[in-house]
């Protein structure tokens, strides 16, 4: 099928398409400017249906800026990515949101990022830097350290500009928005509109990664998200290896994979202790938080770390599983079984629970996935749609388990799938657990990034997220581009989903698509 | 919804917290009891100032640059900056000589920034891994 398109595209557009490859199910192009539009209009009839990012790169030697969109068709499980090449001077592309609606919010960071004008964009206005007057930060010939040093001493650094609108405002201190602020319009108790502003929690992780070698990015990615550092760890550790060509060793990818479920089981308790307060169930949190605890425990048996464990690097693990540690998850998995029927009493079918969140909220799944939206958000919304089991990577081919998916597409779907996750991953667990081989759990890799690029795709607690890696030549890499699941989910399909609810069910409705403010900032 | 579920969805949470009001609570009446640290703890650095050998890997490595290689007693050795720190364990690591450890010591929070410098000789006095 995919060379089918590919042939079909190359005779089609001769003089756009120039380089075509295929492999591994995925197909790449690299286009030119004039053509492109047609080319991905025509991938998305073909059945690439969700935009998962679009990254831009700087090569500022080339004098050149590298646009790719990465696409994934939902019901071939394939992906498919389209380069294009932009001159610096006057960078301006042709905008695709007429095609994958989701793509408005890529391309607004990378206009912000790297100033690359979008043509015909439906909302070019800034995302996460306000009064920005500086040349566009991501670019190479942006001094990061000249800039701290110069602007982050300053007396009064902090002095924003002033807005010219607000109604109500939600976050970005709000206990139940995380860090995430967002401008509510309301008329009454309905709400006519909401303008998510991002960046409270902007960090800069992507320029900061290409100051870095492999082992301190590993350090680095625990901040992508703080409720599951696990998944963003796995992501890191398998792009390094992904591009130095090292596969890690069997048992470490079992350690790897035993810790990430564990910790999508925390992130999603987690997220019931959140909701819970969200939706004004106070009880509930602190139940949940007090189970969280246990898990919290087992990642500082094994990492030495409560929060941030650093345990995975780039070719294994740091450290191997300490003696009893087995027999203490096998118990903590038993008392998170029974507390599943407990919370079924308590939270989910609660029937106050209920009463706030059935048909509040609702996704159909066309629209989910025109706006990019992964995980256990899409799978709610009845699109079965799982990176463990489409491309099972680590240990994921080892194990059997069930996608989790729920037709209703409303915001107590959403709940249910995550309860219906943390059952499967007590069970992943329990299944590796069993299986565990023995052996080395670190290879060395080389210091240099060799000059290429590679991806790697996983599902976090969240959704999708990619980690995108340039090397070049040096130890540090070139350029990291990271997906966040919440990026998407907070910026598109929160303000859609907004539009026309409740004031009282805006944080029902945030909650449900559990987000993460800091893996969508970065 | 019908009658009977949503009654019993309002009673059955109910119960379950109050039940909960019987049982040992969950948290520690912190600071007069607190967690007993794991053996393999990522807290405060100790240095065995004896062991150093002042090669300057822990300073190439850390990826907040926290730590400084300064003179001392006649020879170089690591000052780390614990506001700086991010407590990934790099560092020691990376010490070949195993000068660097972590020790179980996490209540390390200050009044004053500048008191987060820790010289070697600070570094050496902490209390090592029990």
């Amino acid at each position: 099928m995919s060379i089918e398109i590919l042939s079909s595209l190359k005779s089609r557009f001769q003089e756009s398409v120039f380089a075509t490859s295929l492999e591994n199910r995925s197909t790449s192009l690299r286009a030119k400017k004039e053509g492109f539009h047609k080319i991905l209009s025509q991938l998305k009839d073909a059945g690439f249906d969700h935009l998962s990012d679009a990254t831009c790169v700087d090569y500022i030697d080339e004098q050149k800026f590298e646009i790719i969109y990465h696409l994934w068709s939902h019901a071939e499980k394939r992906r498919g990515e389209v380069r294009i090449q932009v001159p610096r001077e006057s960078p301006s592309v042709k905008t695709i949101s007429g095609l994958w609606e989701g793509a408005q919010i890529h391309e607004r960071e990378i206009r912000e990022l790297f100033g690359v004008n979008f043509e015909e964009h439906p909302n070019p206005s800034p995302l996460f830097l306000e009064g920005w007057e500086e040349i566009p930060p991501l670019r190479k010939d942006f001094d990061t350290r000249e800039y701290v040093k110069r602007e982050h001493y300053k007396e009064n650094s902090g002095s924003r500009k002033e807005g010219d609108c607000f109604i109500l405002p939600f976050g970005p201190q709000h206990p139940a928005s995380g860090h995430f602020r967002a401008w509510t319009s309301a008329r009454g108790e309905d709400v006519i509109g909401l303008i998510p502003y991002p960046g409270y929690l902007h960090r800069g992780i992507e320029k900061l990664m290409e100051h870095r070698t492999h082992e301190q990015n590993a350090m680095l990615v625990d901040r992508i998200c703080i409720l599951e550092p696990y998944s963003y760890e796995l992501g890191y550790a398998n792009v390094a290896e992904k591009i130095a060509g090292v596969e890690a060793p069997e048992r470490a990818k079992f350690i790897r994979t035993v810790m990430t479920e564990l910790g999508r089981i925390l992130s999603h308790i987690t997220w019931i202790g959140i909701t819970s307060l969200a939706i004004g169930f106070d009880s509930a949190c602190r139940i949940a938080w007090g189970d969280r605890e246990r898990i919290i425990r087992l990642n500082e048996i094994v990492s030495g770390g409560r929060i941030y464990p650093c345990h995975f690097i780039p070719g294994g693990v740091r450290r191997d599983f300490p003696e009893g540690f087995v027999e203490k998850t096998l118990e903590v998995l038993d008392h998170l079984e029974k507390r599943l029927v407990f919370y079924d009493d308590l939270f989910f079918n609660n029937a106050t629970v209920i009463e706030r969140t059935k048909n509040i909220g609702v996704l159909d799944a066309k629209k989910a996935v025109g706006l990019g939206i992964t995980g256990p958000n899409l799978r709610a919304s009845g699109v079965k749609s799982d990176v463990r089991k489409d491309e099972p990577y680590e240990a994921y081919p080892e194990t059997g388990f069930e996608t989790v998916t729920r037709g209703e597409g409303d915001s107590y779907a959403r709940v249910l799938c995550r309860r219906g996750e943390i059952a499967e991953s007590i069970l992943i667990v329990r299944q590796l657990l069993e299986k565990m081989p023995s052996g080395e759990i670190r290879k060395r890799l080389p210091h240099e990034i060799p000059k290429s690029d590679a991806r790697f795709c996983f599902e976090a607690a969240r959704g999708e997220a990619c980690f995108y890696m340039v090397g070049n030549g040096i130890d540090k890499p070139y350029r990291v581009k990271i997906r966040g699941p919440s990026f998407s989910h907070s910026l598109m399909a929160f303000p859609y989903l907004a539009e026309g609810a409740q004031v009282a069910d805006i944080p029902a409705i945030y909650w449900s698509l559990d987000p993460c403010p800091s893996d969508m900032d970065r | 919804m019908s009658l009977f579920k949503s009654i019993s969805g309002l009673v059955k949470p109910a119960t379950r917290i109050i039940r909960i009001l019987f049982k040992k609570p969950m948290t520690l009446k912190f600071p007069q009891e607190s967690l007993e640290p794991v053996k393999d703890y990522r807290g405060k650095h100790f240095l065995d100032f004896g062991k150093c050998v002042g090669c300057g890997m822990c300073s190439r490595i850390c990826p907040n640059e926290a730590i400084e290689m300064v003179e001392f007693n006649g020879k170089k050795s690591p000052q780390i900056h614990l506001g700086k720190c991010c407590f990934c364990a790099l560092c020691v690591e990376k010490c070949p000589t195993k000068a660097l450890t972590m020790t179980h010591e996490a209540m390390i929070s200050l009044y004053d920034k500048s008191l987060a410098v820790y010289g070697p000789d600070k570094l050496s006095q902490s209390v090592q891994n029990g």
